[in-house]
């Protein structure tokens, strides 16, 4: 029983290993599932949200905030899939919403530029310049997107339990070790672990309901018990305070809600 | 038959990865060995040669090299050190010297920061904030160091075949991981690469030479 996060960098065939290691150990490999809920249950064209997930900030999105807005609804369905336990998740920033949360196996899947590059004149015959191109660019969004995002560049080993480097151990050899890892007693999921989901899903969940006019607050669960903290007048605390327990009063698992009002700079 | 090196982070008990993995394969683990070899062959204190590898380089060894000079001592020694075979290196520079040779196992050892903070208070009876510090200090010495002489940052995970974070996967599933990984085929020593090491060897005796007349 456990919870596998699989980040992988772009043509460095992560996608093929997390299938093979959810195959192995019979759990489920999930990815676009994640945006197709998201963009079911927000109504918004999953071509956005992949946007959103794919391309680095716009200067819009610093003003607007459009890229938070669809990355909390994209974390919230990724949380909703985790509840369901024996999962391997592959794709955008899996370990980011999955951070602090203990037995979960968190992998970076890397390759050395001359084997990405073989990979993707494989894959969209194109020239050897063509492919670095592509990689440089695809590299340099992936890196402003996290940093944006969540101030942490993606390719800092520090995010991850494990990062394989595939062009030597190759894919049959990266999912036979990794199986074996996720076997591994600090890699299963413990009441704990489920604990602590559950409190990140309904924090997910209260942000994408309030992300709209609040993009930069900031919600945490403990055992059901919800902190908001957000930027306002103080003047208007109660206020706020009785406007969030009613947005989130039918969220499962609430118990309470409380406001934390961080007031304006004068 | 294989190659191993490991660079491990400071206090992110990659020495005792090191020293139970040779154990359980049978290999021969060193560290220490290739300095002391370097300091006899080119008649260098140890300390000096410790403090080439290990700390940032100054004002005067960009002017004069002389980093660069102990290094290619070590270099040689370490290169003399891994024609045995059977080896896992753990310390300074071992990524380095073997960077795109293929087969040989490049391990990286890494732990969070709450992590290392714990060992070297342990270790050295210092408070957090001690501990803080001079890790932060490491780290920058580190970074520096591998940027003057090598133009990459030793936490690039572009240089090691595996990273491991110690903090989570414990020191023995770190040597269950890296047993595996080292029976693979792929990191088993072929003629290739003693060949290719021992011409790498032979070429490092030219260099070293050359940098002792200059010396």
């Amino acid at each position: 029983m456990g919870i596998i996060t699989i980040s992988r960098g772009s043509y460095s065939r992560g996608m093929e290993i997390a299938q093979k290691v959810s195959d192995n150990l019979g759990y489920e490999c999930v990815s676009r599932e994640i945006l197709l809920k998201a963009s079911e249950e927000f109504n918004i064209p999953e071509v956005a949200l992949t946007q959103a997930m794919q391309d680095a900030p716009s200067i819009l999105d610093h003003i607007k905030n459009g890229k938070k807005k669809y990355v909390a609804y994209i974390s919230k369905a990724f949380l909703e899939y985790l509840q369901r336990d024996n999962i391997v998740y592959h794709g955008f920033a899996g370990h980011f919403f999955t951070k602090d949360i203990p037995n979960v196996l968190n992998v970076r899947i890397t390759a050395n530029l001359a084997y990405r590059i073989n990979v993707v004149m494989d894959r969209e015959n194109v020239s050897e310049e063509r492919a670095r191109e592509m990689l440089r660019e695809l590299d340099e969004v992936r890196r402003k997107w996290s940093l944006y995002l969540y101030g942490i560049d993606t390719r800092s080993p520090g995010l991850y339990d494990i990062v394989l480097h595939v062009d030597c151990i190759h894919v049959d050899g990266a999912v036979e070790i990794l199986s074996n890892i996720a076997k591994r007693s600090e890699f299963q999921t413990t009441s704990d672990t489920r604990k602590k989901l559950k409190d990140k899903l309904i924090a997910a969940n209260a942000y994408s309901l309030i992300v709209n006019n609040f993009p930069d607050a900031k919600v945490v669960s403990k055992d059901g018990v919800v902190l908001i903290s957000v930027e306002s007048s103080l003047s208007v605390e109660n206020r706020l305070t009785k406007k969030f327990s009613e947005l989130l009063k039918d969220i499962d698992g609430v118990k309470e809600v409380k406001t934390y009002v961080i007031p304006f700079e004068t | 038959m294989g190659i191993i090196t490991i660079s491990r982070g400071s206090y992110s008990r990659g020495i005792e990865i090191a020293e139970k993995l040779s154990q359980k394969l049978g290999y021969e683990c060193i560290s220490r060995e290739v300095l002391l070899k370097a300091s006899k062959d080119f008649n260098v204190p140890e300390t000096e040669l410790l403090h080439a590898i290990h700390d940032s380089p100054s004002i005067f060894d960009r002017i004069k090299d002389g980093k660069k000079n102990y290094v290619a001592f070590i270099r040689e020694a370490f290169l003399d050190h891994i024609q045995k075979d059977n080896v896992v290196y753990h310390g300074y520079a071992g990524h380095f010297f073997t960077k795109d040779i293929p087969n040989i196992l490049k391990v990286r050892i890494i732990a969070n920061m709450d992590f290392r903070i714990n060992v070297l208070m342990e270790r050295e009876n210092v408070s957090e904030e001690e501990a803080r510090k001079l890790l932060y200090k490491i780290d920058i010495e580190r970074r520096k160091w591998s940027m003057y002489l090598y133009g990459i940052d030793t936490n690039v995970t572009e240089l090691y075949d595996v990273v491991i974070r110690i903090d989570t996967i414990n020191v023995d599933g770190a040597v269950e991981i890296l047993y595996d990984m080292a029976k693979r085929p792929c990191f088993q020593t072929t003629p290739e690469l003693q060949k290719k090491l021992r011409e790498l060897l032979d070429a490092a005796k030219v260099y070293s030479c050359k940098s002792n007349q200059g010396s």
